[in-house]
């Protein structure tokens, strides 16, 4: 189906997802990949320089590599630049002319880079915001299918948020760390996640996703049939290439390399005006891919194809034929049993979640019809148990079971069960199917009103009725509140208990004062209970004033953490200086008393050498602990930051990021602090 | 379809029920020039059907019986040839090729006959387990054999110049039996179990100097390995010929044809298919060569039956399958290509059209049935509240064997529809092996039992739905318990069936012949000896619960002698048993424990006493020792090595060249720049586990020592073998010394 272009291999192993291209000499393509020992080489096909063959060039970069990408970020300067993300900073290297653009520091290190806007061409800073956990991956897209384009961010919190200038406009939860997004066409886009997960969103509702064994490793999309519409190109851990369907996911075209694909491009490589897919793997092979040709005159081997095709089709038409037989069977035992040994089986199920205010669990409870036993049950439920499937056999075969609900995070979903239900001792079952939708405040238990409190709140305006309140509480919880409400009072309350960290949660609504109290000591349950009431309301615009005393506290420290951290970084460079300094002094020491065959003194000198190398290398280990501990308090701070804005809503939301970000600069705590809980300075 | 030296085309004709081994036929060639097919399914439909521009053509179809076809034959007699012989259950039945019935016999067996052949008015059939020759519709010989018969072919011998038509059976306890007058003339034991065979038809004894007495019968078997062997029968005595090892595929020979010429040279071609779809085409220059692999592919599906003949095409011979799950499949020699050669391109073009309008009616026929297909859906799903207890369960074959190679438990699984999920529990600790090489990707969700109750929960998640599924998983030796499986097809069938599988305590041990034991017998052995008043049988059963590949029922003869080896460990364990008596002998004490344990715990069961004595050899510590203390040293020092190579990759990058490591460093790095990187690190893993059990079974063999003489332990003792066996300098005599002396 697919044309493969042209195949050709690299000396070198290339990182995986570490490769991009670029048109640093401004009149042809360079493959650009990162491969060991902090080295970048850069491969142009088409160069032609005065060294002949020398198509390969090298760069040391000498630090480990987290990202590279390649794009226009001076327009003056009319060629393409290639930006490096190391753990600690961000270079921009203009390749042809072998000089640094600009070279700055990113003490939390770069993840993932893309090029667009953030950094300008000065290497100053023009955007900044922060999200829930470390970037794995960026992409820009056409989200709202407005002019101008929204940029997705995807993260290790499971998340994909997605921002229009500085504001999030959605935030998508997954099941797992994404880690690759990328622009099919319009508002779509297509994603990968670790546990082996790709599919496709059309704007905020999931097209479709396709689950594997094995890792994606990169994603892309490119239009290889030719009928105007791009597919989606994914590479495997395993060395798998496939492209899919943008509509359904169905698979039009694999293949199998020798080892994982590193990356899948889409570039005109070659110069001939066509664009190809090219497919690198890890050991360096590179395939390239042309679009399909719907215009490839008839030949003997087209011939074969359709013959093939052909007997695809006769394949497929006989294990159709065939499937329609068993139900047709199965059909006809449904409707006109009449045989005497054939018994009718009532295979009715009820199922359902049971909350137990006795230690604050859930389960799950399956009744069927008395005259069978449930054997067994298969839970699918993607992301809030432990297992993707989860399998649950009750050799007792009762006409009730029942199975513990652990769920381990809070996550809207279905789950689906497959209820095997049977006569006992017998082999053949029903596989009868239930399915439980999941709110993601399910797993919360409510709990008997008592005085305790949580002492950590936040308290917002809400200008609305306790009605309403309540039908947002059983919508959120899935209690069912509202017939049995005394709507008379003014203020009402409601206690929950997390079955997963078993941690209370009280909600208080006074309708007087117009006044929501949300009394928990998770600041991250606090913001998101904030945003789905909001959404629930039709508010959007929400200021609020909270305190967790704990949180802040811990946040307190870890401000102080950073700022020893930095101060420690400090005075470790400075060591390092005072070192260097020292070593070069002694080996030149030695060297000239080797010259004046002063054996003593060579040995003293390299005795001490030898001394302060280890003390280098010691040193080192400090500062890369110091390093690693600097970068975990920054982490923590941004994920502050976050929580903190997702206790507003809309303008005071965004507003509270950038000011954050001015007080941090400013290194201005006290703002800091007062921004967090008053959300004004 | 690539083959070695071959291609062909595949072709499906045809959609019957699932169908069992043997339940296809050629028709010979009548007075049209093409073969018609028989096919019998496990609804009961028979059918003859031919194939004309690849579209079928009924010559009829029977109602179903609503019981399996369990054979198809055709008369072997002259005139008879064409008269098609089935049976299901315990009747046989005759019907000419216009379908119209003229034969049925019903024996008075329990069981039913699962194999069959015709010859004028004598009939043998055989069953799970016994074997019969019918006469003008009675029953004249009858042999019951201990294990179960897998396949009975018929073929004339000549006993002193007389010739005569015996039964040949292969059973499971791998052996081959002849049968003459209702009992064993002579057999055979073979390696692994023999799944199938068939006579090599036409031997022709003309081929220039190669000794081929009178009356010998060359005999073809297919193992359930997937191996091959050839046989020749004479008068008095079988005289193995060639046999052909298995070359990584995994699939069992289902079955075998071997009477027909598909190179041309005169000379019987071998074709087998196999349980995992594949078909094979052996062909070989002389009768006693081992026969060449000249073709090779894969139908995806279990292959039931397999014959060449003119289906599709009078030109040239298809390969016509018929598979587990009903398919009837030809694969073809594409005669339209060798027409396009002579007739030009136009011909070739009007075959592309042709063929792509013919493309274009299937695919509106898909849509079709798509639509039906549907709305059937819809209607089940509708009468699911009250669906039925099917009665006739979607037909299923789970085979469970074990792999020489790496010691680990294979099953396979073959259903009728298609199936995206197999849950499967136990009350032993499995450790599942995943294959990348097989086309349909699986993923294994595993859950915690909550209660303890079992030690495996887990959930198969097949990439794509699949009528095949292969497991592979390890278990340790010394427990016995149960694997069930689920077996659950797509969700609108709304039904699931279940297997069970039993895991022997000594589930690594395979039995041997005597004649493969010769070599054992010579070491140190172990002697645990039981006495107690106990039947044979008894004793028998109790055995049938330690060791697999035994028949449930205990030999006639007044004692019995059976041979194991340990497919992990090369240790050996000698049976002998009679009333009253059982005698254990092995080199692995950690076997005989085992044994112990088994037959203690059942006979208390049982209200039985026991007297156990034991006999204790002191060389068998060394040979214990040094078969496993190779694998050990392989094993350390690879563990050891795969943790330097990523340094050592990254230093050659940094320096460019590899001058600055010793040659032994060199040596490591191009190993593993052969065997990519990412197996390196899989194996990484695996290399732990497997040296971890390694030590585990040092370990356990230590205690066992000890316990057989009774003599007390050292506290360290864990601990002292975890150190000394992780040195790399440890000799295999210091072990010894370690654990003999205390």
């Amino acid at each position: 189906m697919f044309k493969s272009a042209f195949k050709l291999f690299l000396s070198d192993p290339v990182h995986e997802g570490q490769a991009t291209i670029g048109c640093f000499n401004g009149s042809s393509l360079s493959l650009t990949c990162v491969t060991n020992a902090g080295k970048v080489f850069v491969h142009t096909p088409q160069a032609t320089n005065l060294d002949g063959d020398n198509q390969v060039k090298y760069l040391n970069v000498n630090k480990q590599i987290n990202c590279i990408a390649s794009g226009t970020i001076d327009p003056m300067l009319r060629r393409d630049v290639l930006l490096i993300g190391t753990p600690n900073n961000l270079l921009a290297y203009d390749v042809e002319e072998n000089r640094d653009l600009f070279f700055r520091d990113v003490p939390d290190g770069v993840t993932s880079c893309l090029v667009g806007k953030g950094f300008d061409a000065k290497g100053s800073e023009a955007y900044w915001t922060v999200t829930g956990d470390e970037v794995t991956t960026m992409a820009f897209a056409n989200f709202t299918n407005s002019p101008g384009k929204e940029l997705l961010v995807g993260s290790k919190d499971n998340e994909i948020r997605i921002f229009q200038n500085e504001q999030a406009i959605e935030e998508i939860l997954e099941i797992d760390e994404v880690t690759r997004l990328c622009p099919i066409y319009s508002s779509k886009f297509g994603y990968a996640l670790s546990n082996g997960t790709i599919g496709i969103y059309s704007g905020s509702r999931r097209q479709w996703r396709v689950k594997s064994r094995h890792q994606p490793t990169c994603i892309n999309s490119f239009d290889l049939t030719g009928d105007g519409v791009p597919e989606l190109l994914s590479g495997w851990s395993n060395g798998k290439f496939e492209v899919r369907s943008e509509k359904t996911g169905e698979t039009l075209f694999k293949e199998s390399f020798g080892a994982p694909i590193s990356s899948v491009l889409c570039a005109d490589f070659r110069g001939n005006g066509r664009e190809e897919v090219i497919c690198i793997t890890e050991d360096g092979e590179v395939k390239g891919y042309l679009q399909a040709d719907s215009s490839i005159g008839k030949t003997i081997e087209d011939s074969k194809r359709s013959a093939e095709s052909l007997s695809q089709l006769q394949h497929l038409r006989t294990e159709l034929q065939q499937e329609i037989k068993l139900y047709q069977t199965a059909n006809f035992q449904a409707e006109y049993s009449t045989s005497p040994n054939q018994v009718k089986v009532d295979t009715t199920i009820a199922v359902y979640i049971e909350k137990l205010q006795a230690d604050y669990s859930m389960r799950v409870v399956i009744k069927s019809a008395k005259t069978t036993g449930i054997k067994a049950v298969v839970v699918e439920a993607d992301g809030v148990l432990d297992s993707e499937v989860t399998f649950h056999p009750f050799p007792e075969e009762k006409d009730t079971a029942y199975f513990p609900l652990n769920l381990k995070a809070r996550f809207a979903c279905v789950i689906s069960l497959k209820v095997l239900v049977g006569f006992p001792l017998s082999n053949f079952y029903h596989a009868v199917k239930a399915e439980i939708p999941l709110g993601r405040f399910t797993s919360f238990v409510p709990k008997l009103p008592d005085s305790s409190k949580p002492t950590s709140y936040v308290k917002f305006k809400v200008k609305d009725t306790i009605q309403r309140f309540v039908s947002w509480l059983d919508q959120a919880f899935q209690t069912k509140l509202y017939n049995t409400t005394n709507y008379n009072k003014d203020t009402f309350e409601m206690s929950f208990v997390s079955s997963i960290n078993k941690m209370p949660l009280v909600l208080t609504f006074n309708a007087n004062e117009s006044i929501v109290v949300i009394s928990t000591d998770d600041m991250s349950l606090a913001g998101e209970l904030v945003q789905d009431l909001a959404q629930f309301l039709g508010i959007l615009e929400l200021q609020s004033v909270n305190d967790f005393p704990r949180e802040m506290e811990e946040f307190e420290a870890v401000l102080r953490d950073v700022e020893s951290y930095n101060a420690a970084r400090l005075t470790i460079s400075a060591d390092v200086a005072d070192r260097t300094s020292a070593i070069k002094e002694l080996v030149i020491k030695g060297e000239e008393a080797r010259i004046l065959q002063n054996m003593g003194s060579v040995r003293e000198s390299y005795r001490q050498l030898f001394r302060l190398n280890k003390e280098m290398v010691a040193e080192h280990e400090k500062k890369a602990l110091n390093h690693k501990a600097l970068v975990e308090s920054l982490k923590k701070v941004n994920s502050m930051i976050q929580k903190a804005s997702n206790l507003r809503v809309g303008k005071a939301k965004s507003a509270l990021i950038t000011s954050c970000r001015a007080a941090i600069k400013a290194n201005n705590m006290r703002t800091l602090f007062k921004l967090i809980k008053q959300g004004t300075s | 379809m690539e083959g070695s030296n071959i291609t062909l085309y595949r072709n499906d004709v045809l959609q019957s029920a699932p169908a069992y081994k043997g339940s296809m036929k050629l028709l010979p060639l009548g007075k049209r020039t093409r073969q018609k097919v028989v096919l019998g399914d496990t609804d009961g439909v028979i059918q003859v059907f031919s194939v004309k521009k690849k579209e079928t053509v009924g010559v009829f179809k029977s109602l179903p019986l609503h019981r399996a076809i369990t054979r198809v034959e055709l008369g072997r007699g002259s005139g008879q040839q064409d008269k098609i012989f089935y049976c299901y259950d315990q009747t046989v039945v005759g019907v000419n090729k216009k379908g119209k019935q003229f034969f049925q016999y019903s024996s008075n067996l329990t069981e039913a006959i699962k194999a069959l052949t015709v010859k004028d008015l004598t009939f043998f059939t055989a069953g799970d387990y016994v074997c019969n020759k019918i006469e003008n519709n009675n029953d004249v010989q009858q042999y019951v054999s201990r294990d179960k018969i897998n396949e009975m072919i018929t073929a004339r011998i000549s006993f002193s110049g007389v010739a005569e038509i015996c039964p040949i059976l292969v059973c499971q306890d791998r052996s081959l039996k002849v049968l003459k007058d209702g009992s064993v003339y002579y057999e055979a034991s073979m390696g692994t179990v023999p799944t199938t065979i068939a006579e090599v038809e036409s031997v022709i004894s003309a081929q220039g100097g190669v000794d081929l007495g009178i009356g010998r019968r060359e005999i073809i078997y297919g193992t359930e390995r997937g191996s091959l062997g050839q046989l020749f029968l004479d008068s008095d005595a079988i005289r193995r010929g060639w046999t052909m090892s298995v070359d990584n595929s995994i699939g069992g020979v289902n079955c075998v044809a071997a009477k027909y010429d598909f190179t041309g040279d005169g000379i019987p071609d071998i074709i087998l298919g196999k349980d995992d779809g594949a078909v094979e085409i052996f062909s070989s220059q002389d009768a006693q060569a081992q026969p060449q692999k000249i073709y090779s592919g894969n139908v995806a599906d279990s292959v039931s039956s397999v014959h060449l003949g003119y289906v599709t095409s009078e030109d040239a011979q298809d390969v016509a399958i018929h598979t587990f799950s009903g398919n009837f499949v030809c694969l073809s020699q594409k005669p339209s290509k060798v027409r396009a050669a002579q007739a030009g391109a136009d011909e070739e073009l009007l075959n592309i059209e042709e063929d792509a309008k013919r493309a274009e009616r299937t695919k509106k026929e898909i849509d079709q049935l798509r639509n039906k297909l549907e709305g059937l859906k819809e209607k089940v799903h509708r009468n699911q509240p009250s669906a039925v207890q099917s009665s006739n369960a979607i037909k299923m074959n789970v085979r469970h064997l074990l792999n020489h190679d790496d010691a680990s438990h294979v099953v396979r699984v073959e259903i009728a529809v298609p199936v995206r999920q197999i849950a499967l529990k136990s009350d032993l600790p499995l450790d599942f092996i995943l294959d990348n090489e097989s086309d349909v990707q699986r993923r294994i969700s595993n859950t915690k039992s909550p209660s303890e109750r079992y030690s495996t929960l887990s959930v198969h998640i097949l990439d794509k739905a699949s009528k095949r599924a292969d497991f592979s998983f390890k278990a340790m030796e010394g427990m016995s318990g149960q694997v069930q499986l689920f077996i659950l097809p797509e969700e609108s069938f709304h039904y699931a069936q279940s297997h069970t599988i039993t895991v022997k305590p000594l589930c690594l041990h395979q039995a041997i012949s005597r004649g493969e034991a010769e070599g054992y017998l010579v070491r140190p052995l172990n002697k645990l000896s039981i006495t107690g008043h106990f039947s044979m049988q008894e004793m028998h059963n109790w055995i049938c619960f330690c060791l697999m590949d035994i028949p449930t029922r205990a030999p006639h003869t007044q004692q019995e002698t059976l041979h194991f080896v340990s497919t992990f460990l090369d240790t050996f364990l000698l049976v002998t048993y009679q009333d009253g008596e059982g005698h254990f002998s092995s080199d692995s004490i950690s076997t005989l424990e085992i044994v112990r344990d088994v037959i203690t715990h059942r006979a208390t069961l049982q209200k039985q006493r026991l007297s156990i004595s034991f006999h204790g050899n002191e060389d068998s510590v060394p040979q214990f020792c040094r078969l496993i203390f190779p694998r050990l040293r392989g094993l350390t020092s690879a563990y050891h090595q795969s943790g330097l190579v990523d340094a050592l990759k990254e230093i050659s990058a940094q320096e460019g060249s590899l001058e600055c490591f010793t040659d032994r460093q060199k040596g490591m790095l191009a190993a593993v720049r052969e065997n990519q990187d990412r197996a390196n690190e899989e194996t990484l893993a695996n290399q732990k586990k497997n040296l971890d059990h390694l030590i585990e079974l040092v370990k356990t063999f230590y205690v066992d020592w000890h316990k057989f003489f009774g003599r007390g332990l050292k506290k360290t003792y864990a601990q002292d073998i975890e150190e000394l066996l992780s040195r790399l300098d440890t000799t295999v005599e210091e072990l010894i010394m370690y654990i003999t002396i205390d």
